[in-house]
Parts: structure tokens; sequence; C-alpha cells
């Protein structure tokens, strides 16, 4: 399937929902747009649009090829990156700032660059320690302390 | 002229031993936080409260007001270096500075938007200086209806910041208008979209969005290259060539004034500011479609804008008494810990305050611009350190960034979401552009709009009766009919189309 | 793996169990000191710099002193300070986590929504209240015929939905009482939301609406500077005292007087919480800081009477149950 139809598939399904979500927000109150008012336009404003390239990609015809964007090649790598990012997020408060970050830091340069242990260890410890003293100590920026809270 | 004895004397009030030290503090603080996004001067002045109860009242505000106009000098530099804005007002750098640092020419980016915050930051004290009053006044006018018809003629300015597929940026900035809307509606405070997820109520922070969608979505694209391919080894030099000054001088003076103007008014964000400079230099260029590939342009309008419309946010306060953000509430607040009560009279009843603080503006301009070009050197060698070192620092970067916004897990969610659909927009050849400035300007609009229809109890006429909000709906209309009228405009359309299938 | 068993015998052994008990007595939290021998956590559920914050910091800077310990204020406002109830209802029962936070916020919460996890009644107990803060102040142009609230219900009567008042957000007291108002004068004013008292008030000054809610201390300025004039409050204010409240004028039933709280997690060990009380109670009541809130606009009415104040949270919550949830801002999706 092209793959311009199914980006539009995707629009009009979303606009499709945020309109049924917003008529049931309510549309107006006593003479004064209601909550749904807006996010419908927005929402018809964005199925409208998606209809018509939708409809103009169909018509350039099915000969058409998909354009190479690169993407089956990175696909892991950027799924790493994503899921060491997600991980961070979901540890970040029972962990701490300190062990997330050293072990993302760690996660990344092995296992998406590929280097070394020791070189990853130190680069990792650094990096740890220095937005600590950085983020923590000079601005106290409030970054969750973790299991590490004790010691901290 | 008494003005002018005046700002002088606040100059050398300003001067002192003590002011300087803290205006100093103030500045190199507001740049540390500009650079890095998330924590913004609201955050930084927070910090800084409990200091309000021991510091002498002048040094401490003098310091205070520096970081906030400091933090629009290092806003610039993340978006020009990694793509990253350290501020929301540093979106629009992104575009074009980002572009240049690509092709060796980081170290003249930042260069002029070094200048270029000082010219506009200092020439906008003048500004402040002689035309605060005068301005608070007209500032007042605008109710619910006018911010209505700006807001529209706001969103117009669209038309210029686009420079693919028009209705690929139509479709963008109405999917950032219902990005807008999940929330709690600021009306009736009923939730919309939210799924019951607590966090959600708040609706989607900019930040974390804008992190996500420039900065971590860069580094995905990235991820397969070698450094070498992204930075261009050879740098061109440090500082902005004599050329880099003919093409920015023009953009430097219409954003001090564009920026000065909308800074003045009530409520609007300086990233309004930023995106009207940046729309307005692309429709008077003569190479419009340069923007967006490193047009020195495209970063000299923008961060002058931004510097002189955080200048000029100060009247409404200084003036009036009436903070119109979180980083005026929060001066406000200092002034109250000091006594000072702003108001009408404030400037009447505390002129060495006032002088004074406009005075270490001056000077404090002065300070930025001489902090900011020698660390350019610095800066440039960072570029140099190989991605894969640097990759994990800007997602580290990014998700501290996100965090610190609300203390909470779920803004770095938003950015890893942002960073995904970031990532897939660049695939598929959506401008994320288009998206902040419906982000931005969509609730802004909704909220005046509504506003307006209860004030006129559902009569659209509000808009057309009322003189501010009359002109602004014409040139509203203006704008949006004169693409179609450009006979340029419509042939350039044609042929993208054709290009495209 | 024999190697290192033979490496552990002997003198290793002592110096292991020596360095081991030195480790354990570095660990201040193994000890059983008296409270506080830590720093506390402050969390405020309201923006820095703001009415709300500025009081708790300001007492929060004498409370260290007399506590011997360093408190930390953390700002949460996410989810409209749900969030920061969550997070000290949740957290461990030491005193060390303690809210700081307008109480009708916590009110309109558990209202709202009773069984979400932070509610005022089942999950805290009150550790020090101040009771009416600060005023709300309702505000009319110096140079309209309006000037007290007797004209405006006169006016609104004879032209129903005509007049215009500048209220807050959804929820918040600035909004309610209008609401208040209009049940108990039975008239219909149109009340036209904005983010906060600075908003309304340029917009009254601006003349796009005929009145506006807003805190006496963002109000004092401009009544001084004869802009505006003060029609009515809710408690009486420490920074214009000449203003009548609601309830001297007729209407006793706007009284959405505000409050801030010090709250605990509930199931607080007694001795910590009273001396938490007792320390809080005698801060306030110091001259200098006593004298220094009043100058900012605060009145200090502090609680700390158990009795008293379980009554005052349970008033509170009485106060807001008059309202629908879609008027606290909480209606479910």
């Amino acid at each position: 399937m092209k793959r311009e139809t199914v980006i539009c598939g995707f629009w009009l399904l979303l606009s499709l929902y945020s309109s049924i979500e917003s008529y049931r927000l309510g549309l107006s109150a006593a003479n004064r747009p209601g909550p749904g008012f807006f996010p419908l336009i927005a929402a018809t404003g964005i199925g409208v649009i998606a209809a018509l390239r939708l409809i103009g990609s169909v018509r350039t015809g099915v000969s058409a090829k998909n354009p190479d964007l690169g993407i089956a090649g990175e696909a892991k790598l950027v799924l790493y990156v994503i899921a060491g990012m997600t991980a961070y997020a979901f540890l970040l408060e029972p962990l701490g700032f300190f062990l997330c970050t050293l072990l993302l830091v760690a996660f990344y340069l092995k296992v998406i660059a590929g280097r070394g242990w020791l070189i990853t260890l130190i680069f990792a410890s650094v990096v740890a320690l220095t937005s600590h003293i950085f983020f923590d100590v000079l601005l106290r920026a409030e970054l969750p302390r973790g299991v590490l809270d004790w010691w901290m | 002229m008494a003005t002018l004895d005046a700002l002088t004397q606040g100059i050398f009030i300003a001067a002192s031993p003590l002011n300087l030290l803290y205006g100093f503090l103030g500045v190199l603080l507001g740049t540390l936080v500009g650079v890095l996004p998330g924590l913004g001067p609201a955050g930084a002045i927070a910090l800084l409260l409990p200091l309000a109860l021991h510091a002498p009242p002048l040094a401490y505000l003098i310091m205070l007001f520096g970081i906030t106009y400091g933090a629009q000098y290092g806003g610039s530099t993340t978006s020009i270096l990694v793509n990253i804005p350290g501020e929301a007002s540093s979106v629009i750098t992104c575009l074009d500075g980002y572009a240049m640092a690509r092709q060796g020419r980081a170290g003249p980016a930042l260069g002029i938007a070094a200048f270029g915050s000082f010219i506009g930051g200092t020439i906008s004290i003048f500004g402040l200086a002689y035309l605060a009053p005068a301005l608070a006044e007209f500032g007042l006018h605008f109710g619910p209806p006018e911010y209505a018809a700006l807001m529209l003629f706001g969103l117009t300015a669209l038309v210029y910041l686009a420079h693919g597929a028009m209705d690929k940026a139509i479709l963008m900035a109405l999917f950032g208008i219902l990005l807008a809307s999940v929330g709690l509606d600021p009306v009736t405070g009923q939730p919309r979209f939210t799924f019951d997820i607590l966090v959600l109520r708040d609706g989607v922070g900019l930040t974390p969005v804008v992190i996500g969608l420039f900065g971590i979505s860069e580094v995905l694209v990235n991820l397969r290259s070698e450094a070498g391919e992204i930075f261009q080894k050879k740098i061109t030099g440090l500082l902005p060539t004599s050329e880099d000054w003919k093409d920015s001088a023009m953009p430097i003076a219409r954003g001090t004034i564009l920026g000065f103007l909308v800074g003045a008014i009530p409520g609007l964000n300086v990233v309004i500011a930023t995106f009207a400079a940046y729309a307005l230099e692309k429709k008077v260029s003569k190479h419009p479609e340069k923007f967006g590939r490193g047009a020195i342009e495209g970063v000299a309008a923008p961060e002058t804008a931004n510097n002189a419309a955080s200048c000029s946010g100060w009247i409404p306060l200084l003036s009036l008494g009436l903070p119109t953000g979180s980083v005026t509430s929060l001066i406000f607040g200092a002034l109250l810990i000091h006594g000072l009560a702003p108001g009408p009279l404030f400037i009447k009843n505390s002129p060495e305050i006032f002088w004074g603080v406009l005075g270490s503006m001056v000077i404090g301009n002065v300070l930025l611009l001489i902090l900011n070009l020698p660390l350019i050197g610095l800066w440039i060698k960072v570029l140099q350190v190989p991605y894969f070192f640097l990759f994990p620092l800007i997602i580290l970067f990014g998700i501290i960034g996100a965090y610190t916004t609300s203390g909470t897990t779920g803004d770095v969610v938003i950015m890893i979401i942002f960073g995904v659909v970031g990532y897939l927009m660049r695939k598929f050849a959506y401008e994320p552009a288009p998206m902040v400035l419906g982000l931005v300007i969509g609730p802004l609009l909704e909220t005046a709009i509504r506003r307006s229809m209860i004030m006129s109890k559902g009569s659209v006429a509000i808009f057309f009766q009322r003189p501010i909000a009359a002109f602004f709906m014409s040139a509203a209309l203006l704008m949006l009919l004169s693409p179609l009228l450009t006979r340029r405009r419509i042939g350039h359309e044609i042929i993208e189309k054709l290009e495209e299938t | 793996m024999t190697d290192y068993m033979n490496y552990f015998g002997g003198a290793m052994k002592l110096k292991l169990i020596i360095v081991a008990l030195s480790i354990f007595a570095a660990c201040p939290p193994l000890y059983s000191q008296s409270f506080p021998n830590k720093p506390i956590e402050l969390v405020v559920s309201s923006s820095p710099g703001g009415g709300v914050d500025l009081i708790f910091r300001l007492i929060a800077e004498e409370l260290a002193k007399n506590l011997k310990t360093q408190i930390n204020v953390a700002n949460q406002t996410a989810g409209a300070g749900a969030i920061a109830a969550e997070k000290v209802a949740a957290a461990r029962k030491d005193g060390y986590t303690l809210l700081g936070t307008l109480l009708g916020q916590v009110a309109t919460m558990s209202v709202a929504n009773p069984k979400a996890p932070a509610n005022l009644l089942r999950d805290f107990q009150p550790i020090a209240i101040l009771h009416g803060y600060a005023a709300v102040i309702m505000l009319g142009r110096a140079d309209s015929d309006i000037k007290t609230l007797k004209d405006l219900v006169a006016q609104a009567q004879k032209k129903p939905g005509d007049l215009i008042v500048a209220v807050g957000p959804p929820g918040t007291s600035l909004t309610l009482e209008v609401e208040l108002l209009k049940r108990a004068a039975k008239v219909d004013i149109t009340s036209l939301p904005f983010a906060g008292s600075a908003q309304g008030i340029t917009n009254l000054l601006g003349g796009h609406v005929n009145f506006a809610m807003a805190s006496d201390v963002a109000a004092q300025p401009h009544i001084k500077a004869g802009k505006l004039v003060g029609i009515a409050v809710d408690v009486e204010s420490a920074v214009l005292p000449d203003v009548p409240t609601f309830a001297k004028q007729g209407y006793p039933q706007v009284n959405l007087l505000a409050s801030v709280a010090f709250l605990g997690p509930k199931g607080l060990p007694d001795a910590t919480a009273k001396i938490l009380t007792d320390v809080i109670k005698k801060t306030a009541e110091e001259p200098k800081l006593k004298e220094n809130l009043k100058s900012r606009g605060y009145n200090v009415d502090i609680r700390t009477a158990s009795a008293d104040m379980n009554a005052l949270v349970k008033e509170e919550i009485d106060k807001y149950s008059r309202f629908t949830p879609e008027d606290l801002g909480w209606k479910a999706q």
C-alpha cells in the first residue's frame, strides 16, 4: 500500500476520534462555544486536509513506488535509544538520578555505539558524577534520589 | 531629556560594586538557565526566593532581572548547537541556527545571536524608558476581542513559516491546536482528552514537546551517521563575516521593533515575537527558499526579537503593577517581599528602584555580550566531540530538561513520544514549526474567542465593532488572501505540487 | 574462589568487622535521634512566588531556625495540586514530608472525587492552619456609579446578565464566591473566567468588564491610585481594612475564605505531630514574623488546637460540598 495512503489514513482516524470526542464534550452552551467547539474545528480541518491528500495520492496511481526512507536500516538503533529513554523515565523515581544516568550512558555507549567496557564505564561514571554535582548540588534541581537516598 | 538623565543616573546606581556583583551573578545564572532546557528563569528565581529576605532590595532585583534577559541570551546556544531549544523562545532559532551549525557556521550563528540579542535588548530598554507609561495605557485597551483578532492575525503568519507543502503545514498547525486542547478547559474547567491521567490535566507542556520534537528526533535521525557527517569538520571562522553583518542589519532592526511592540502587549509570550520576526523576514526576503537551510536572517531576527520582547514585557508590571506571566509574577512577588508595591504609582514612588533596574539592564546587556562571545570558541569545541560521546549527553540533557519542567515522569514520557513523532515527521516530510505555532497560539486564540463570546452574549459582531479588534481582523483577512493574489506564490505552489507527484 | 577464602582469614576478618562497624556508625538514619534530625521537605502545591507559596517560604525560613533543621521548600503544581497531595499522602509517616497548601484546594479535590488517592479527611492530618490568610476582594471601577454591593445587586436585578465580573479559573474561590453571591441575592451576573487576579484587574482597568474578583494585595495599589474601588471582601483584609465584608453587607453565604494549612500524612506519631504543631505556632506568633506577614497583606490567625483544626477541615469540606463537581472543575470524563 502506498505510504501516503497509510499516513492519510492515520490522520483521518485521528480526526474522526477527536471529532467524536469533541462532540461529546459539548459544542455550545447558552450562546457561548463549549469545550468541544475548537477541538472539533481543528479535528475537522485535519480530516478535510487528510481526505484531500488521500484522494490526490490515490489518483496518482498505484505504480508510484514508495521512496526509500532508510528507516529499516536504523530501526534497531532508534528502538534501542527509545527503550533506553523509556526505561530511564520509569526508573528515575525508584532508582534515582545518579544510578539511572550511569546506566543510561553506559547502555548507550556500549550497546549503540559499541565501545569497549572500560571506556564505557569511565565515561558513564564521569557523566553521572558531573551531572550529579551540577544539577543536584549546584542547582538544587530536585532530581529524584531513589534508592540511594540515604547515601546522598 | 529628563528621561535620559534619569536613565544615566540609574546606570550610575547600577554600577555600584554591590549592584554590579549581583547583576553579574544574575546574568551568569540567567545564561546558564537559558542554556539548560526545562529549567527556565522562573525556576531559577524561585530557587533564589529565600535570598530575598536577606539581600538589599535593589541588588536583589537587579539580579532577578539579570536572570530573565540573560536566559534569552543563553537559550539560543543549545538551539544552534544541538537543535534543542533552551527556552521556548529559542525554538525558531533551531530552524536556521542548527542548519548553520551543520554547515560549519556555528560560530557566526552564535555571534549574530549574541549581537542581535545585545542590540535588541539595549534599544528596547530605551524604548521602555521613554514609552512605558504610554504603552502600558495602550496595552489596557486589549481585551478578549482584541486578543482574538491579534491571534488570528498571528496564525496567518503561518503562511510564511512553511517552506514545504502548504496543506501539510496547515495540518500541522491544526494538530498543534488540537494537542493544545488536552487538559482542563480554561473556561469551564472540564477535562478534555485527559483519559483520567492526572498529569494530562495540566495539558501537554510546550517544553517537553519541543525538546522531543526538535532535539530528540534530531538524535534519532543521526544515529547511523558518523560525527563528521553531521557537523562539517571545516569550521569557517568563529565570528560573523562582513557579509553576515550586511545581511543581518535589517533583520536586527526589524526584529527589535517588532519584538518590542509584541512584548509590550500584556500577556503575549516572547515565543510569539520570535515567530512573528521570522515570518516577517521570510516575507520581505529576496530569497525566502533559503530560510530553514541556514539563512542568517533566520537567526538574527528571532534572537533580536526575543530580547526586545523580554524587555518590553516588563512594561505592564513596571508601569501598572500587573504581572502577565510566571516570570513577571515572580518579580511581582519579589517586589512585594521588599514592601515595594508595584502599581501605577510605582515609577513615581520608587524612582531609584525603577531607574536603577533599567540602568542595570543596560549594564547587564553589555556584560552578557562580553560573557557570551568568548564562549563561542568553547562551544565550537563541544561540537567536535565524537558523536557517540555526544548523543548520550544530548539525550540526558533532554531528559533532565523535560523532567525539571514539572518534576513528574509524565513530562519525560511526553518528550519521548514527541521524539518519536518528530522522527516520523522528518521521514515523512512534515514540518514541526507550524505545529509549535498552533500549540502556542491555539489556546490563546480559543480562550480569547470564547471570552469574547461570553462578553457579547453570542454575537460575532463584537470583533468588528471595536476599533483595535477590527483592525487586526482586517489585517488577518488581508494576510490570508494576499498569497492567493500574488501570482508568484501561486506559481510556486503549483510547481511544488507538480514536483511532489 | 578458595584463594579468596584464605585471604579473608585472620587479621583481615577483624579489619573487615571494624570497617563494617564504622560504616554502620557513620550512617545517621540508623540512629534514632529525636525529631527532627534531618531536613524536612515542605511540598507546596502552588507556584513559586505566589501568595500561597510566599507565606510558606516566609514561615519556613523562621521555622527552620526554631526546629534547628533545614526545611526544603519544593513547589509541585502539577495536576492542580493533586500530585503534591498524593505524594505527601503516600509519604513515610515520620514527619519529614509535609504538604503546604491552600486548604480549599485539597477540599475541592476530595469533594469532587472522594475516591481519589489523596482525600483530605481520610489521608491527611492537619498540623497547623492559618485561617483566612488572605482576602478576596470584589473590585469596581472608580468612575462607575456602582460603589456598594447594594448598588450592584440593584443594577443586576434591573438588567439580568448585563453586568460582567472577571473571575478566576473554574473551581477557585475567585470564581465560586460570585456563584454564591448570585445564589444568595438571586441575581444573574455574567462570570467571565480569567487565569487569575492580575488578568481580572487588567481587564477591569481597560473597561472590558464591570467588576473583578482579585486578591487584596494585588488590588491595593490600584485602589490607592484611585482607579478602582473595593466593593466587598470575603474576610477582613489586612491591607484594605475599610472595605466591608460580604457578611456585613447582608450576604454571609459568600464565605469561601481561604485558609492555608500545613498537612501531614495521616497517622503521624503523636510526639512528632506535637513538636511540629507547637513550633509552627510559636514561629507564626513571633512578633517580627507576624509584623512581616501582616505588612505583606496576610492575616495571621493560626489555629493549632486539634479539635479546632478538625472542625475547620470539616467546615471547608462542607463549604465546597455546596457545589457540583462541574463547578469545582473536576468533572469526570
